[in-house]
This record gives structure tokens, C-alpha cells and sequence, in this order.
């Protein structure tokens, strides 16, 4: 419980400029090759980058390479197969990028995949630098960090959820870590680390994670 | 440094972005501390470039970016030869004489001795300035490339890439126009300005009274085509799919274009297209003079449905400007269009006649799912192509660029 002596939760928001390269797949073997090949961030962003667009439904795919291998390569099994993949199971994208290798040379393997898209539908493969950068929003308890949930850009929310835990290779996201260590509400930060955030949009996610804080800021006077 | 100047403030945009977008423009500009900001293009009036430097470097003072717009000075010859390399470097066979080089970099040269280019961080637009980057004292330079050089004439893409080579980054509108560079190739796709004469909101009484100069009347369905009359924009296709479309549906087509005084085949693509159109009177070709921009708005606000079917296409800025005012747009599965319209969800992508004819039926015989579209099509610019965005974009990469290498960075 907060006992007057936590220590604050520092909002940080982020910028994700997209570097682009001369990088392409016009088929399996292709895409096999850039996901073997590619540095670990770009995996991450094509993983990632559909939160940070604008959907007005949960978009079919969230990951790209699923997104490609449907609508271009009509691979709808593959595709199936790759959106299965959740990232928080891994500890580090080198091993979320393991995972998506061994599934495309699966797929290759059984004899099912072939064909090449046509010129200018090729996968390409970018890569990001992210810009991070304090906000002035701060919580010490509860009530506050709700608020501060209320008034952050969703960069910020995609930041501490999907940014940190990834990157900085942690098993629990920003929020969970800072309920359950510094406001002693472990049931909270379980709640919280079990939601699925691959199944909300940005907006969605952060209406839930408003909801499931409210319920419990009583408990936290 | 261009007389007309922008007189909005970056606060004018909260209400159309939302607060926390005007605040992380001034957190990222914070970390500029003052930077003096440079940009350099060739002209000052007219084309797409001159129009985002109008509004940018107005913004950039807005957020205490102390940037400045110079824009370089050339004669007839110095002009043709970029005008060559343009044509090249989006795909027109070429070849490069000697002599073209010399004008080139002579005339950089003379440009480079008349003009500060003491900044911490220059932008260069597109290729006629490119080899002032010879002329580098300090700051880290940018070129920003606008045009499509996905499949450019390879001597005189060859003749660039040695200055393009020397800068510490470069931006381009799409991925497809990557190229092998040893340098970061950032992604930043254009935008539009909400609040300019062409995509401001109008009373209805001004539309109306645009309506009226044009003597034409919303009294059947109206769809609409802006672009300039050129082969690329397809303009004779999309007569044919209004006449497939008109043996089920009444309605009126608008074909609305510049006068393309610089286009040499434009007057003649004007004329088949007039030619297609025969006498029917549902088929209004406009060709608008330049300043039409309030009418060009109220003819998209007044559209039904706005089409962009293009078979070859940079980015497609009309397509923008037809989904900020509300409207699904059927747009060509080509260049950028494809960034913009998500298919069945704010408009509709189309390959063919028939293909344009049958999603304009849909969208008439649906006017509610239209209209659904329509709402989704400007939620869609407002997230992604607003001018809040480019700068956002452009105010990263000066940050990016004094952290080379660096893929996360803590400012």
C-alpha cells in the first residue's frame, strides 16, 4: 500500500522516426532471409508499428509480416501462424526473432509456400530510432497516475508497454513493475501484466488500464 | 521569405489535433535549444515545396526554432539542366553532357558564396541544391528528396548520389524511392496544412456561392476528380467509369484541373478528354487558374464521392485533401495512394475501368456506408498526414542526426 514513501512514476513519451532501407522480399525465401538478417529493432518495429497507426477496427493482423504474407502473398496459414507468435513470451527480440525464422522455414519446409509478389508489392524492410523524452507528468499514488493515464499521448502508453519491456529486455511492463515495487498492490500489477495489449488498439488499452486503476484506487487511500 | 506569409500560430492547431500533440512538438523542440534551422529549395512560389517551407518555417519560429528559408538563384540554362535531372531521376531516359555538370555546379558554387549557410542543421530540397553540400562550413546537413526516384536515369543518379553520399541523413516520401546509400534514409510522407485556403472548413454560404460561379447544382450525386490533365491521373478512365456507372445511377462528374501551362501535352490531354466527354452535360471539365484554392475546397466538400484514379502517382496529395474534407475516395492502387486509402475502410483501391465503376455504384447505392468512410477517411489524415506530423518528423530527425548510429535516444 502507498505509505507516503513511493517513489514517483516518471512519464516518458516517445518519437518513432522510420528509417527506411533498400531492403525488400518478393517471397518466402526473401523474407526469410531480411528477418534472418535485419537488425533487432527492425524486427521490433514491424512487430509493433501498426499501434502507433490509426485503425478505426482492431486491423486483421497486427504485425506486418503477417499483414504482408495475407494480402500479397495469400498465405493466410503462415499468416495465421506468425500472428499467433505473442512477443511477450520472449525475453528479447532475438529470441522473438528465432521464433519467426523457425516458422517460416517450417512453412518453406513443408512445400507450402511459394510464389513471388508483383514488382511493387514487395515487403519492405525499415528499420526505427526512437526518441525518448521526459514528460512533466508524475504519480505518486493511485488517483494521480491515473490521471496522468487520462492526459498521456498514447506514444507514451506504446512506450512504457511495449518499448521498455522489450527493449530493455524486462519480464513485466513499466506500470505492473512500478504498482507491484513501489505501491506494494501486487494484485493490481498481476491484473495489469496479464491484460493482452496485442488485442487493443492504443486508444482501447488505455480505457482499460483507466478502468482496472480506478477499481482499485479505494483501496489505496 | 515568402510574401505570403502564414499568419497562423502552432496553437491555432490544438483544437484540430489535441493538446498532447502541440505539447510533444514543443518537448521535441525543447531539446533544440534555439537551433538555427536552414532550408534551401529553388523556388520560392509555386510547387508543392514552397508551400510546406510556407507554413514550416512560420511553425518552426512558433516553437523557437530560429529557421530561415533561402531559396537559390539560377538562369534559363541552370533551370533546363534541373529540370533534365528532375525528368531523369523519376525515370525519363537521360544523358549527361559535360557542359550540363558545369552549369550545375557553377551555379551552386555562385549560390553557396551568396548565402549563410552557417546552421546547425540544413535542409536541402530536392536535387537543384544538392552540391551545396560542397560548400559545408558546419551542422549536419539533410537532403530531403520529394520526388519519385524509386527508378531513376542511372548517369544522372550516379552524378548526384557523390553529393547525396556526403550528407548525414536524407528523407523520402515512401519506401519504394529507398535507394542504397551509405547515409540514414528517413520516411516522411507529406501532409497538408488544415488550415490553408484549400482545406480550411467553409460556411455553407461560401460554398455555395463557389458552387454558383461554376453554375453547378448538387441536385444529382457529384463525383469529383482533381488533378491536372495528364495521362498518369487517367482522366479518360474516369469518364468511362462514370458513363458505366451512369447506366444504373444518375449523377454529375467533375473533372477539375490546372491549367498546366508548363506541361506541354497538358492542352492535349485537356482536349481528349473534352473529346471523351462529348456533349454530355452531366460531364463538367474546369480547367481552374491558379488561386482556385477556396474553390477546389467547396467542389470537395460538395463531392459525393472523390476519385483519384491514377495509373502512375508520386503520393497523391489530392487524395489527402479528399479524405480531410470527410469524403471516401476511390483512388489507383499505385504510389502513395495505397499509404492513404485502406480499402473497403475509407475508400476504396481500384486497377481498372470497371473496378472504379462498380466501387462508385457501391458507395451511391450505400450513401450511409459512405458516409461512415467518410468519417473514418478524416480520422485517417488526422492521425497520419497532418503538417503537425511533418514537423514532429522533422524535428526528430534533427535530434537523430546529432546521434549518429544511436537507434534509441534519451534526450
Amino acid at each position: 500500500m502507498n505509505n507516503g514513501g513511493v517513489s514517483p512514476f516518471l512519464f516518458w513519451d516517445c518519437v518513432q522516426l522510420i528509417e527506411i532501407t533498400d531492403r525488400t522480399a518478393a517471397d518466402l525465401s526473401e523474407l526469410l532471409g531480411g528477418v534472418r538478417e535485419v537488425p533487432t529493432n527492425s524486427i521490433f518495429l514491424h512487430m509493433h508499428q501498426s499501434f502507433l497507426k490509426y485503425h478505426f477496427f482492431p486491423p486483421e493482423y497486427t504485425n506486418d509480416f503477417s499483414e504482408w504474407v495475407s494480402l500479397q502473398l495469400g498465405d493466410d496459414a503462415l499468416a495465421e501462424k506468425i500472428s499467433e507468435i505473442d512477443p511477450f513470451d520472449y525475453v528479447n527480440i532475438e529470441d522473438l526473432r528465432q521464433r519467426l525464422i523457425k516458422i517460416l522455414e517450417e512453412h518453406m519446409h513443408d512445400g507450402i509456400a511459394h510464389g513471388r509478389v508483383r514488382p511493387g508489392e514487395e515487403f519492405h524492410f525499415n528499420q526505427s530510432v526512437t526518441i525518448e523524452m521526459l514528460t512533466d507528468l508524475r504519480a505518486t499514488n493511485l488517483r494521480e497516475f491515473r490521471e496522468c493515464l487520462e492526459k498521456i499521448p498514447l506514444t507514451s502508453l506504446y512506450y512504457h508497454i511495449f518499448e521498455a519491456r522489450l527493449r530493455l529486455e524486462k519480464k513485466t511492463d513499466d506500470f505492473s513493475y512500478w504498482i507491484e515495487d513501489s505501491v506494494g498492490m501486487p494484485e493490481l500489477a498481476e491484473k495489469m501484466n496479464r491484460m493482452d495489449p496485442y488485442m487493443y488498439s492504443l486508444e482501447d488499452l488505455r480505457e482499460e488500464l483507466i478502468k482496472l486503476v480506478g477499481s482499485y484506487e479505494s483501496r489505496d487511500a | 521569405m515568402n510574401p505570403e506569409t502564414h499568419e497562423r500560430s502552432i496553437a491555432d492547431y490544438k483544437p484540430i489535433v489535441g493538446e498532447n500533440v502541440i505539447d510533444q512538438l514543443q518537448r521535441l523542440a525543447k531539446k533544440l535549444n534555439g537551433a538555427r534551422v536552414l532550408h534551401v529549395n529553388s523556388t520560392a512560389k509555386g510547387g508543392g515545396v514552397a508551400e510546406i517551407l510556407n507554413w514550416m518555417i512560420p511553425m518552426l519560429h512558433d516553437l523557437e526554432i530560429n529557421a530561415e528559408w533561402h531559396v537559390i538563384k539560377g538562369d534559363q540554362p541552370f533551370f533546363n539542366v534541373t529540370k533534365n535531372f528532375h525528368n531523369a531521376l523519376q525515370g525519363k531516359e537521360c544523358l549527361l553532357p559535360a557542359e550540363d555538370e558545369r552549369i550545375y555546379l557553377e551555379h551552386n558554387e555562385k549560390n553557396a558564396a551568396e548565402l549563410d549557410l552557417d546552421a546547425d542543421h540544413v535542409f536541402i530540397h530536392d536535387p537543384q541544391p544538392a552540391s551545396l553540400i560542397e560548400h559545408r562550413t558546419r551542422g549536419t546537413w539533410i537532403w530531403r528528396c520529394h520526388i519519385d526516384i524509386s527508378q531513376p536515369c542511372q548517369s544522372v543518379w550516379d552524378f548526384l548520389k557523390q553529393y547525396v553520399n556526403k550528407y548525414n541523413a536524407s528523407i523520402f516520401s515512401m519506401p519504394e524511392f529507398a535507394q542504397s546509400l551509405p547515409i540514414p534514409q528517413y520516411l516522411v510522407p507529406p501532409s497538408i496544412d488544415p488550415l490553408s485556403e484549400k482545406n480550411r472548413e467553409l460556411a455553407e454560404e461560401e460554398i455555395a456561392k463557389e458552387l454558383e460561379k461554376l453554375e453547378i447544382t448538387h441536385e444529382k450525386p457529384i463525383l469529383l476528380q482533381v488533378s491536372r490533365f495528364d495521362r498518369f491521373k487517367d482522366p479518360i478512365g474516369v469518364i468511362k467509369a462514370y458513363k458505366l456507372v451512369k447506366k444504373h445511377k444518375d449523377c454529375i462528374l467533375v473533372l477539375a484541373g490546372g491549367e498546366a501551362t508548363d506541361d506541354p501535352e497538358g492542352p492535349a490531354v485537356l482536349q481528349e478528354v473534352r473529346n471523351h466527354a462529348a456533349e454530355d452535360p452531366d460531364i463538367r471539365i474546369l480547367s481552374l487558374p491558379p488561386l482556385s484554392d477556396t474553390r477546389i475546397n467547396a467542389l470537395q466538400r460538395t463531392a459525393d464521392i472523390i476519385i483519384q484514379k491514377s495509373v502512375k502517382e508520386g503520393f497523391g496529395l489530392t487524395v489527402t485533401e479528399g479524405l480531410w474534407k470527410g469524403k471516401p475516395v476511390i483512388g489507383g492502387e499505385v504510389g502513395g495512394i495505397k499509404m492513404q486509402i485502406q480499402n473497403g475502410i475509407n475508400g476504396y483501391l481500384v486497377n481498372s475501368v470497371e473496378g472504379t465503376a462498380y466501387r462508385i455504384r457501391q458507395l451511391l447505392h450505400n450513401p450511409q456506408m459512405a458516409a461512415k468512410m467518410g468519417t473514418y477517411a478524416r480520422e485517417y489524415v488526422r492521425h497520419n498526414f497532418l503538417l503537425t506530423r511533418h514537423i514532429r518528423d522533422h524535428l526528430a530527425i534533427m535530434i537523430a542526426t546529432q546521434h549518429p548510429q544511436e537507434t534509441y535516444i534519451q534526450v
